[in-house]
Parts: C-alpha cells; sequence; structure tokens
C-alpha cells in the first residue's frame, strides 16, 4: 500500500533563470547528478513510462490517472551567507520539517526557470535530495491559499493571502539521463467558472491571446485500511493557461463553464505585477522601505535598494499549467464566433474584470450645507459644558 | 490643543486609514459620545505604530477614550462621512492616547476646553451661530449668544460633528462647541 505523505512546494520561482555561478556553488554533486548533456530525445515516451511508473506505484492505493504530474530537474540546497551555509529546515503548523531546495529546470526547447521545493524531512530520507542530483518527481497539482510573509507588517501578521500551485509528491526517483529537464502534466476535470481572457505580447505589436482557466478535479481516497469501505472525495483546482491562436485544438473546449475535459500540458511560470493599490501591499511596501533606511548608508545606495526591493515585492510568480492538449469528453465546444465574441469581451460572465460602476455625480454645496444644518438643529443633546446644568448626572452629555 | 479629553461612547470598527498630509497611517473610528465634552460624531485615530495589534482596541463597544483635540486629514474609505468640500477625504478630530473598554463606572473628566480663533463671519443657525474656526475645515458652534468678531479667541468646550445623507453619501462637519458665555465675548 502507498501512502501519499510526501508535499512539496511550487511557490513563486523568480521570473529570471538562475545564473550559473549560483549553479556552480552546488559543486559536490555526487556522481552521476546532472553531469554533462546526456542524449535527450523522446519527451513523450519518457512521460509514457513516467506515468506508467507512478500506475505501477501506486495502483490501489488511492492515485488515479485523474490528476498527474511528472517533473524532472536539478536540485540543489538554498544557501545563504559569503560561506554558502545550507538554509535551516522549517517546520510547518502540521509539525513537518521543511528544508528549503531549489528545482532548476532547462527545457529542450529553451526556457530555463528555477522554483523553491519544500523537501520533507521523510522525503529527505530518500537520499536522492543531494546538491546538483537530477531527479524525476511524479504527484499531483493543485491550488492552496497561503500567506506571503513578505508582506507581514508586523510579528502577529500572517501576510498576503495568496494562491499558490502545490505539488503532491507521491513518489520520487532520480532522473535518467535519457529524460530531458521539464514537466508534464494531465489533468481529468471540469472547467470551472469562465475563463479570464488577456493579450500575452510576442513582440513588438504582436500579441496572442490567451485564456486562463480552472479545472476542478475530483479524486476519491480510499481508507488506509484495507477493505475499508469509506472513500474521501477530494477536490482540487488548477489554473491553466491556453493559448487561443489556433495552435492548440480544441482549445474551445476549455472556455465553457461545466465542460468535461482531459487536459495535457507542462508547468510553466507566469510573472504577473501585484495591486499596488491594495492598502495591505501599501503598508508592506512602506514598512519595508522604512526598515531599509533605518539602515542607513549613502542616499543613492539606499534609494537603489528601495527601488530593488519595490520591483521585488509587487512581482508576483504563480505556476500554471499550459496546456498543450484539449479533449472535450463531456460538453460542448464553443464556436468561432462565441470565441471570438469572448476574445473581444475579456472573459465569461463569472469571471469578467469588469468596470466598476462611475461614482454618483456630487450634490450641490447648498444642499449639503442644508442637511448639515438641519441635523446641527435636530442633535438630541448638547454638551454639559456648553448647555446650562439640567439637573442630570453631572458627567451626561 | 492643550488638556486631555475623556469620552464615553461607542465605537465604530477601527480601520487603517492613510493620511493626507504626509506619508504613514493611522488606525482610527468614528465615535458617538454619550458622556464628555463631545456630541455627535466625532472621528479619533491612533498613529499606527502605537497600536501594532489594531485589533486589540474596543470596536463596536462602549469605550473609554482619552484623546487631545488635533485634526487630521485622511483619506476616505467606504462608509467614512466625507467633508463636502473634500469627498475623498475626511477629518478626524482627535488623536487618541489610550482607549478602553469602559467599565460602566468610570465617569469622564471634564476638559478644560482649548483656545479657537474666529476665521470667518458668523451666520446664524437656528438659535445659535456658526463660524469657521483657526483650526481647518473645523467649524465653531454656539447654540446660543450674540456672536462674536472674526479674530475673537474663544474657549472651545467640547468637541463633536454632525452627519447628513445626501446623494448616496454621508457627509461631516467636524464642530467645536463655543459656549454662549464665551460668544459673547466672557471667554
Amino acid at each position: 500500500m502507498t501512502m501519499i505523505d510526501w508535499q512539496a512546494l511550487l511557490a513563486s520561482p523568480p521570473a529570471a533563470v538562475p545564473d550559473r555561478a549560483t549553479d556552480d556553488d552546488a559543486g559536490d554533486a555526487p556522481d552521476g547528478a546532472g553531469g554533462g548533456a546526456p542524449a535527450r530525445a523522446g519527451n513523450g515516451h519518457a512521460a509514457d513510462e513516467a506515468l506508467r511508473m507512478v500506475m505501477r506505484e501506486h495502483a490501489g492505493g488511492g492515485a488515479d490517472a485523474r490528476n498527474v504530474c511528472i517533473l524532472v530537474g536539478t536540485v540543489r540546497r538554498e544557501r545563504y551567507g559569503p560561506n554558502g551555509k545550507a538554509r535551516p529546515p522549517v517546520a510547518s503548523p502540521l509539525g513537518v520539517r521543511y528544508a528549503p531546495y531549489r528545482m532548476d529546470i532547462e527545457e529542450p526547447g529553451g526556457l530555463a526557470y528555477s522554483m523553491p521545493l519544500s523537501v520533507s524531512a521523510r522525503l529527505m530520507e530518500s537520499g536522492l535530495f543531494t546538491d546538483g542530483a537530477r531527479i524525476q518527481i511524479n504527484g499531483a497539482v493543485r491550488l492552496e491559499q497561503t500567506y506571503d510573509r513578505a508582506f507581514a507588517v508586523h510579528p502577529d501578521d500572517a501576510g498576503l493571502p495568496t494562491w499558490e500551485t502545490r505539488l503532491d509528491v507521491l513518489a520520487v526517483a532520480r532522473a535518467s539521463d535519457a529524460v530531458p529537464d521539464g514537466s508534464w502534466v494531465k489533468i481529468v476535470g471540469e472547467v470551472d467558472g469562465g475563463p479570464v481572457i488577456r493579450d500575452e505580447t510576442l513582440g513588438p505589436g504582436v500579441r496572442r491571446a490567451t485564456a486562463t482557466v480552472r479545472i476542478r478535479c475530483r479524486r476519491t481516497l480510499h481508507s488506509i485500511v484495507a477493505g475499508a469501505r469509506a472513500v474521501h472525495a477530494l477536490t482540487t483546482l488548477i489554473p491553466a493557461d491556453v493559448a487561443l491562436d489556433g495552435s492548440v485544438e480544441g482549445a474551445a473546449a476549455l472556455l465553457k463553464h461545466g465542460n468535461q475535459v482531459v487536459v495535457e500540458g507542462r508547468l510553466l511560470p507566469r510573472v504577473y505585477q501585484r495591486r499596488r493599490g491594495d492598502p495591505r501591499i501599501q503598508a508592506a511596501l512602506a514598512a519595508a522601505e522604512e526598515a531599509i533606511r533605518a539602515k542607513g548608508g549613502p542616499a543613492d545606495e539606499v534609494d537603489r535598494r528601495v527601488a530593488a526591493m519595490r520591483r521585488r515585492m509587487l512581482t508576483g510568480v504563480r505556476m500554471t499549467v499550459d496546456v498543450g492538449y484539449v479533449e472535450l469528453v463531456k460538453g460542448r465546444m464553443l464556436t468561432d464566433e462565441e470565441v471570438t465574441r469572448l476574445i473581444a469581451t475579456g472573459g465569461g460572465p463569472r469571471r469578467t474584470p469588469g468596470t466598476p460602476p462611475p461614482p454618483p455625480p456630487l450634490p450641490p454645496r447648498a444642499e449639503i450645507d442644508a442637511a448639515l444644518d438641519a441635523a446641527l438643529l435636530a442633535l438630541p443633546s448638547v454638551p454639559t459644558a456648553v448647555a446650562p446644568p439640567n439637573g442630570g448626572a453631572p458627567w451626561m452629555g | 490643543m492643550d488638556g486631555v479629553i475623556e469620552l464615553i461612547g461607542r465605537t465604530s470598527q477601527w480601520r487603517r486609514r492613510m493620511r493626507r498630509d504626509g506619508e504613514g497611517a493611522v488606525i482610527a473610528a468614528w465615535l458617538r459620545p454619550a458622556a464628555g465634552a463631545a456630541a455627535g460624531v466625532v472621528g479619533v485615530y491612533l498613529p499606527e505604530e502605537r497600536v501594532p495589534d489594531g485589533a486589540a482596541l474596543p470596536a463596536r463597544t462602549q469605550a473609554i477614550i482619552r484623546a487631545t483635540l488635533r485634526p487630521l486629514h485622511v483619506h476616505a474609505l467606504d462608509g467614512d462621512h466625507r467633508l463636502p468640500h473634500d469627498p475623498d477625504g475626511t477629518l478626524l478630530l482627535l488623536e487618541a492616547l489610550d482607549a478602553a473598554p469602559w467599565d460602566r463606572v468610570t465617569p469622564p473628566l471634564p476638559w478644560t476646553g482649548a483656545p479657537v480663533a474666529l476665521t470667518a463671519p458668523p451666520r446664524a443657525v437656528g438659535n445659535g451661530w456658526l463660524a469657521d474656526l483657526s483650526l481647518p475645515d473645523v467649524v465653531g458652534y454656539a447654540p446660543s449668544g450674540v456672536p462674536a468678531a472674526v479674530g475673537a479667541v474663544l474657549v472651545g468646550r467640547a468637541v463633536g460633528g454632525v452627519t447628513a445623507e445626501v446623494g448616496g453619501r454621508s457627509w461631516l462637519r467636524p464642530l467645536v462647541w463655543l459656549a454662549a458665555a464665551d460668544a459673547a465675548g466672557r471667554a
């Protein structure tokens, strides 16, 4: 029997590609870990193999093929300071200790990114998590609400509520040199809500419409005791981006709420700008700026650090599923005309950005003054210090 | 602006508001005084750095508040009473020194008052009169008596404010109450 007791966190990878100097820092990699440039071909075949491995290892163990993610990359321990000390593990509220790692993924197509990976102590015991080791993680992705501590403005503040894509790890194995870096995701589920349509800029003056949708995936977990009749439903939401330029056949199936679909794709970091008008973000920026200025230093240097801090805090990255294949199982695919209309309006009815209604026109000042005069005369009482004593309690207004 | 005002009244929720006169924020609430040198509605605030945990302040309950008269302009939030000449902002009259749930026994101490000067000719309202004061956006109100001349220095005996709903918004007139004797020039 296999238990799902490992969890890895995919949270806010930096937008930039990790520099090689940092990678070289992990030069004490074990033999064969990420070394050389192996022949990397047959991506689909590798994914099939990996999926078969997941299914084989977890047959009857509560997992199914409705939400599968395979991630291949190079892990390295997060380090800090001039001596490159490993960051210590942190304990979760549930008592599990996680060690901070990063996973560097360099896809054959040129896309490269690095993502934080929280590795539980149990997972560490596998011995696979050594600096520079190429590993293959198999699991399931889901959205989970958490708090970004970078935006906490006082010790009791949990931080900014945010949704992050998490990876529930089912199995970890050393990656074969024949398997290239990258990820593969397969989701069987239902489109939840309407899409959000945005223009992705491909180049100067060239844009491509991309839809962001959520897929609701419902899985069942059986009891850990053989023969038990209890079945637990596990419903998760997964964000997915699909291009609407015709490159993904059947993309229109993802644009209608309630459609049941099979989706295949890959994990992709999406960079977004946080709303700087949000009072919580404003407060966190002000607190961070104050802390930087309190440290002092040359004015130019302080200004540079403040600007860098603002850029860092206002830029967020969320992992999403970049859809490359869609199959409609049940429901209706939107027609070309409906898709065109949807792109023109910017999304479905449930998640249309919309413009706020204009504020009501200001009433004439004289009308306000007259109403305030009337309110003043209608006050039920005047303060004791102003009104003559009336025999009541001496301190009652 | 000398002297501490002690007020007992019902507070609204304490919320964070951004200052209009500079950077920073305050934690503020609207108080409806039931006892003390105040009447109507009055905005009360504390500097944010003094209340790291705003949830500890008594909200939506009877509270006793010790404060000083120190008007502050802030950006208005939804649900705030707004100034007629500045619909995006509002004025909080009192800076609180502390705020605590009222024990239903302690009476408020009397307020010594604050000197204010009239900066505009008074106009009659009912049996009393209104005039702009040296405190920006605060109106002096004497419920009775002879109007004082422009430039006269009087003593504010109480604070407060009145509100009115017009055009779907709530408008605020912050007030300093002037005693009739003061209005006659015997301050």
